[in-house]
C-alpha cells in the first residue's frame, strides 16, 4: 500500500505515479500534479469539503484524522469547553461536595482553601 | 465466556507500578464552544480519551483468549471507531482490565457518542456507556463600558 502525497490517505493501491489515481482525494498523478502543487492540489480538497472520491470510503475513515494524522493543521478551530455535567471540569473531578450546587463557582480563593483544608 | 463487569469512556486511565488502575474524569458530557465558521462534515476534535473495560472470567478460562470488540457511535450513529483487543487470562486472574486510546472526538453534530462493547464472534452488546457533545453558544464580545458622567 502507498501514501497519498496530496490527502495523505494510507492505503492507496497504487503509488503516486503517472495515470494512477488516489481513490481517497482524487488526484490523478501525472496530470492534476503536473501545474499544482501537492499543497495547491490538498488544499483544494480540503476547501471542497474533503469528501471521499471513488466508491463509497471505509466505514471508519474521516478525512480530519488522517490529516490531523499527517500533521496537517486542521482548516476549522474546535476548544474543549469542559468534560462534565456542571460549569467546571473541576467539580467533576474533586467529586460533588454537599456544599456545592450545580452552577456555584468554585474558583474562588476561598473554596479552594476549604478543599485544601478538608483534604 | 469471560462477564463484562465495567464499561467506561474517561480523559485516562492510570496503570499503577504495582497494579490498581486509576480511571480520571469519567465523561458525562463534552462541551464545545463553537467560532464563527460551521464546522465542516465529520469534523472531529484532537482530544485524548479512553475507554476502559474490565472483564471476569469464568472459572476454567484461565489460559484462554478472548478479543473484545469496541464500537463508538457518533451523534448522528455512524460507526466513528472500531477496536479488536484481544486479552490472555492468565491463571489465578479473577479479572482483567482493558485500556483503549482514542485520539479525537466525533464533533460534527451535538448528542450522544454511544461505546458498544461485544465479544468477537458473536455481535450480542454485552455493555456500553456514553456521553453528550454538547454546543455551546458563540461568546458575544463583552458590551463597551460607558464612560462615567462628569461630575457636576
Amino acid at each position: 500500500m502507498f501514501t497519498c502525497p496530496v490527502c495523505f490517505y494510507g492505503n492507496m493501491p497504487d503509488a503516486a505515479e503517472p495515470y494512477n489515481i488516489c481513490p481517497c482525494c482524487g488526484t490523478e498523478f501525472g496530470n492534476d500534479d503536473e501545474d499544482r502543487t501537492h499543497v495547491q492540489l490538498r488544499e483544494y480538497w480540503i476547501s471542497s469539503g474533503a469528501k471521499w472520491f471513488f466508491q463509497e470510503a471505509p466505514e471508519t475513515w474521516n478525512p480530519w484524522f488522517q490529516l490531523m494524522k499527517a500533521g496537517v493543521s486542521l482548516p476549522y478551530i474546535s476548544v474543549v469547553s469542559s468534560a462534565g455535567p456542571t460549569p467546571s471540569p473541576y467539580y467533576e473531578l474533586r467529586g460533588a461536595s454537599p456544599r456545592q450546587s450545580p452552577g456555584e463557582p468554585i474558583f474562588t480563593s476561598d473554596r479552594l482553601l476549604e478543599y485544601a483544608e478538608a483534604a | 465466556m469471560p462477564h463484562l463487569k465495567t464499561v467506561l469512556a474517561c480523559e485516562k486511565v492510570i496503570y499503577d507500578v504495582d497494579g490498581p488502575a486509576t480511571v480520571v474524569s469519567i465523561f458525562e458530557s463534552m462541551k464545545f464552544r463553537l467560532q464563527d465558521a460551521p464546522l465542516p462534515e465529520r469534523a472531529i476534535a484532537p482530544n485524548q480519551w479512553a475507554v476502559f473495560t474490565m472483564w471476569e472470567p469464568e472459572p476454567g478460562e484461565t489460559g484462554e483468549t478472548f478479543t473484545q470488540v469496541v464500537r463508538v457511535f457518533a451523534p448522528d450513529g455512524s460507526l466513528f471507531f472500531e477496536n479488536e483487543h484481544t486479552v490472555f487470562i492468565p491463571p489465578e486472574f479473577i479479572q482483567m482490565r482493558v485500556k483503549i486510546n482514542i485520539q479525537t472526538l466525533p464533533v460534527w453534530q451535538p448528542g450522544k457518542v454511544h461505546i458498544k462493547v461485544s465479544l468477537k464472534g458473536d455481535e450480542a452488546e454485552l455493555g456500553s456507556a456514553c456521553f453528550k457533545i454538547v454546543y455551546l453558544p458563540k461568546e458575544e464580545p463583552a458590551p463597551p463600558v460607558e464612560a462615567p458622567a462628569p461630575l457636576t
